[in-house]
């Protein structure tokens, strides 16, 4: 009772600068919904996870926290928000106190901030600590030191308070929390980046489960079936982060006022932000949007046109859903679901209610989804089924868009990998195909126009189809043949 | 054949040729040319003209039944509704002057070289051609339109076709003499006598005539189009732009107006005997100290923020809890590429970062015009002032349950502006203090690509207006400098067509690469070289 007091008493000063912010709870800190933080200051000690080197007899490395220190980047997580970025952006939006202090910061920049026995410095320091993946350690702090602990199954281990990370799925949707977004309301965990944030300078959040892994310094060996390892992150990312995606649409559909919805975050970044002018320099003006347009009306001829219906309007859902649809164990309500979002989501303002219903069955189904695709199997067959899934479906997924492509090139780099078993090991750009890095090189953005260094976080200039055609599919037949 | 009731026309007019001897035989016949031969190589243009006649034919049988032809005294019966009778029927007069014309006096109020100039330089003249291009066909296919010459969604600006009016008899001619002036079948007769000269504008507005000397009148009807009117059925919606419309902002009365080009005269540019004639002067308002267009940028400033109000007003109505239609915001605003360091992250907004707020081109023009009148009437302006600031954050910021609000009550500030505006002078020691208002707001940090144009095209305009024939006072450089940043050049030749792709690139190449410090540092030079 006292800590809560202390926590309302504590939150207060930020319940005022969210006074203008109707759309965010003011925060008072659910003790009891989770398991309070011990912060990362109770993991490190040096017999326990702070060891300077690995240690070869127990099965654990006993130096996670020092390689997490060292190498990851979750570590500087909260000390980003003092750098000049963070307090423009905190001038941008209005922020009543610093960024390093706003809850809509802290979410995900330093989530022990709820859990805080005060807004002290050290805990906020910690940035995505331990307790931010592997859960809130108060209840099962000194059991899991135990012998017994091992033993355990996973699932007594969660309802001590313990995420089990070994299980790609919980994995998965422990990272989505942050890197796809989540209401983050009432102290829980997550934020959600929304197009405010993304204007005062946030990066937008394109979340690809195995592009993440691949790149996060591991402290830890893999428990999963090594066999097809990045077919299997890579199927179960796909579907725990469209649940995640779909449960935040819910809740922003939700909450969101009118002057915050619709919520443009939830749309294709370049369907909007591009200059005006012609697919090429040459005339007459036609752009890629149109021309698709025109393809479609020739294809659909005598039949409704589906994408005219779009014609204006911002595309939706070319991140988190397109590949989902040649993953195994298909969910068809899931899919149909999302079938009908997107139509809700070219009228959102006059259907919220039945967008956050639709959107809270999907990601619901989704996730489920997710859970059953840790069953499946991946073997080289499976894989290759997989592969001419994709390659079916490839030509709709990158339809003009960066989006599409570029989750066609992640799906097409992890399954790269699982078909040459590198189970969990370092990336490694040299067993990368020349075509794979090369349609890398084309997705990212431009750094130089005619000389000049400038920094662009738009494709300026790509041409999805071409790069479809020339390196994309080509790749997929390579691979399907290999 | 010429119908029988132009022998009443005759009657009103003396002796008159046929077009055709008008076109030529006149001409050849008088032995001096005072105008290059009309190029009417548009000839499905002209033979469309002449199907008019039909209606032409009908209509006046109902005018002359109604009204005193001689002395054009006689109002319309008020359940008389005017309609439209085709441009051909304009053109028969309106094209060249016949010597008895230029003899009787006639010229000395209107030129009758109008259709001509609209003929063969106005592009208005193209507008209905366009609509038959391949660009055009394309278009309608991407939108679902299944022919774009007939559907009146195209037809109510590119041809004058208004929602609720009956379609017009001459759709191939275009945005013809009648979709500015007015239909005309009520005062086709009685506006040819001499006494229609010295009539108050009201009288010929219950006729049909639109008094397009009027600014304010002359900017609406301009905007109906440049800018859009859900009344009239003029929607320019995103998914056409989307579908490939050039885009419609902004629009500047004045420097539009000049663009046509002016196929008119402005009262002092009269001859003297029409000038001088008081009845004359009295019926159009005529103030001789007046700079026409200085008035036509402070008035057409506020009336642009006006009919945008207005139509967003229109908007919210008809799309209630959707989507907002995209068409009624900047352009730039989302179509930009992700560039950093950005300019617009640093501006202020009047809203949240990453929010909507409507396209605010035209609100450094109307900002002149508060100032305008803070300059003359402290106290009226201090009262308009207050609301306009407070009213205008409300406008721009507004979300979909106030913004029917919003505009109205902000649209009452405006109107009253307006009223205020109307009496006040616009001489040279006018110009001189707008001129520096301009220049002051040119160098706003946040000024968006399609104010800084507004503010640019003002500039250019009262400068011309005051300096234009001082030899003294040449246009300074940086002006040109921000014409070129800001294409302020509307380039109206006969070459010059409607959609030209390669300007329209060149359009979006400026709006891409656009920054508001080098329009800043242009209007700062301006300032400094007024002050020399």
């Amino acid at each position: 009772m006292r800590t809560t007091l202390t926590l309302l008493v504590i939150m207060s000063p930020y319940a005022d600068a969210c006074a203008d912010e109707p759309r965010r709870e003011p925060i008072a800190a659910p003790l009891g919904q989770r398991s309070p933080w011990v912060g990362v200051s109770s993991c490190s000690a040096q017999p326990c996870h702070g060891d300077v080197k690995r240690d070869s007899v127990w099965p654990i490395w006993g130096n996670e926290v020092t390689l997490w220190i060292e190498r990851d980047p979750h570590a500087q997580a909260y000390r980003v928000l003092s750098n000049e970025l963070s307090k423009q952006m905190a001038r941008r939006l209005r922020l009543e106190v610093p960024a390093n202090r706003s809850h809509r910061c802290l979410g995900c920049h330093s989530p022990g901030e709820a859990y805080a026995s005060q807004r002290e410095e050290p805990v906020l320091a910690d940035g995505v600590g331990c307790e931010a993946c592997h859960g809130g350690a108060q209840k099962w702090l000194a059991e899991h030191t135990l012998a017994g602990w091992q033993a355990k199954s996973a699932r007594a281990k969660r309802e001590s308070g313990m995420v089990d990370t070994k299980n790609l799925h919980d994995r998965a949707q422990a990272c989505a929390k942050c890197h796809v977004g989540a209401a983050g309301a009432n102290g829980a965990l997550g934020g959600d980046v929304d197009h405010e944030l993304i204007a005062a300078g946030h990066p937008a959040l394109k979340f690809e489960f195995t592009a993440y892994l691949s790149k996060m310094p591991k402290h830890w060996s893999e428990k999963v079936p090594l066999a097809g390892f990045d077919a299997r992150a890579w199927a179960v990312g796909q579907t725990t982060s469209a649940a995640a995606a779909l449960a935040l649409l819910a809740d922003r559909a939700a909450r969101g006022n009118e002057s915050a919805w619709p919520e443009f975050a939830e749309y294709d970044c370049y369907s909007c932000h591009h200059q005006l002018h012609g697919a090429s320099d040459a005339l007459p003006l036609v752009s890629r949007r149109q021309q698709a347009v025109e393809r479609q009306s020739v294809k659909s001829a005598g039949k409704k046109p589906t994408i005219r219906e779009q014609l204006g309007l911002p595309l939706w859902g070319n991140w988190y859903l397109p590949l989902t649809r040649v993953l195994p164990g298909t969910d068809d309500a899931a899919l149909k679901a999302t079938t009908e979002i997107e139509r809700l989501m070219r009228h959102p303002g006059a259907e919220r209610q039945q967008l956050v219903q639709t959107a809270g069955e999907a990601a619901r189904r989704f996730d489920r989804w997710g859970q059953r695709l840790m069953e499946e199997e991946y073997s080289s067959t499976a894989i290759d089924q997989l592969l001419g899934r994709l390659k079916t479906a490839a030509p709709a997924i990158a339809s003009g868009n960066w989006d599409g492509e570029a989750q066609l090139y992640l799906a097409l780099v992890a399954l790269h990998y699982a078909k040459h078993d590198r189970p969990g090991g370092p990336p490694a750009d040299d067993r990368l195909t020349r075509s794979l890095r090369q349609t890398r090189e084309e997705l990212m953005f431009p750094t130089t126009v005619a000389g000049e260094e400038r920094r662009f976080d738009s494709p300026r200039g790509l041409d999805p189809e071409a790069a479809l055609r020339e390196r994309l599919l080509p790749e997929l037949e390579r691979l399907l043949k290999e | 054949m010429r119908p029988p009731a132009n022998d009443l026309a005759r009657i009103a007019h003396g002796p008159r040729k046929t077009r055709d001897s008008l076109c030529s035989k006149t001409r050849e016949s008088s032995g001096h040319s005072l105008l290059p031969r009309p190029d009417f190589s548009r000839s499905r243009l002209w033979a469309r003209a002449q199907c008019g006649l039909v209606h032409y034919v009908l209509a006046l049988a109902l005018a002359i039944a109604a009204c005193d032809v001689f002395t054009a005294t006689a109002r319309a019966a008020p359940d008389e509704v005017p309609v439209n009778l085709g441009a051909a029927r304009c053109l028969d007069c309106h094209t060249q002057p016949s010597p008895i014309r230029q003899q009787d006096g006639t010229t000395d109020w209107v030129r009758l070289t109008e259709a001509h100039t609209w003929l063969t330089t106005d592009k208005h003249s193209q507008a209905f051609e366009m609509l038959t291009t391949e660009y055009s066909k394309r278009l309608g296919e991407r939108l679902g339109i299944l022919d774009v010459t007939k559907d009146q969604r195209c037809l109510s600006c590119h041809a004058g076709w208004a929602k609720g009016t009956p379609m017009p008899p001459q759709l191939a001619m275009g945005v013809s003499c009648e979709a500015c002036h007015g239909p005309s079948s009520l005062y086709d007769l009685r506006h040819t006598v001499p006494a229609w000269r010295a009539k108050p504008a009201d009288e010929k507005a219950e006729l049909g005539m639109i008094d397009v000397r009027e600014p304010r009148r002359r900017s609406e009807l301009c905007l109906s189009c440049h800018l859009g009117s859900a009344a009239e059925g003029k929607l320019l919606t995103h998914a056409m732009y989307a579908a490939g419309h050039p885009p419609l902002p902004g629009f500047e009365s004045a420097t539009f107006a000049q663009a046509m080009p002016p196929h008119w005269r402005e009262l002092g540019q009269k001859a003297a005997v029409v000038r001088d004639d008081d009845r004359i002067r009295q019926a159009n308002g005529y103030k001789e100290t007046d700079l026409p267009d200085v008035k036509a940028v402070v008035i057409g400033g506020v009336v642009a923020l006006r009919e945008s109000v207005r139509l967003s007003g229109e908007w919210a109505a008809a799309n209630s809890g959707g989507w907002p239609d995209f068409a009624q915001y900047d352009c730039a605003a989302c179509h930009h590429e992700l560039e950093r360091p950005s300019w617009r992250q640093t501006r202020s907004t009047p809203g949240r970062p990453g929010r909507l707020f409507v396209s605010n081109w035209p609100v450094p023009l109307a900002e002149i015009g508060v100032k305008r009148l803070e300059r003359d009437d402290a106290t009226a302006g201090e009262l308009v002032r207050q609301d306009f600031d407070r009213r205008l954050v409300d406008y721009l910021g507004a979300g979909s349950s106030q913004r029917t609000a919003s505009c109205e009550r902000l649209g009452e500030t405006l109107d009253i502006l307006l009223r205020r505006l109307d009496d006040l002078p616009y001489d040279r020691s006018a110009a001189g203090h707008l001129l520096r208002d301009v220049g002051q707001l040119g160098q706003r940090g946040d000024l968006d690509f399609d104010s800084a144009r507004q503010l640019g095209w003002a500039f250019q305009t009262i400068y011309l207006a005051s300096y234009g024939n001082d030899p003294a006072r040449p246009a300074p450089q940086a002006l040109a400098e921000l014409a070129g940043m800001l294409l302020l050049d509307l380039a109206s030749t006969r070459e010059q067509k409607i959609l030209d792709l390669a300007r329209q690139q060149a359009m979006y190449d400026a709006l891409g690469g656009y920054q508001p410090s080098a329009a800043n540092s242009r209007f700062a030079i301006l300032l400094q070289a007024l002050e020399k």
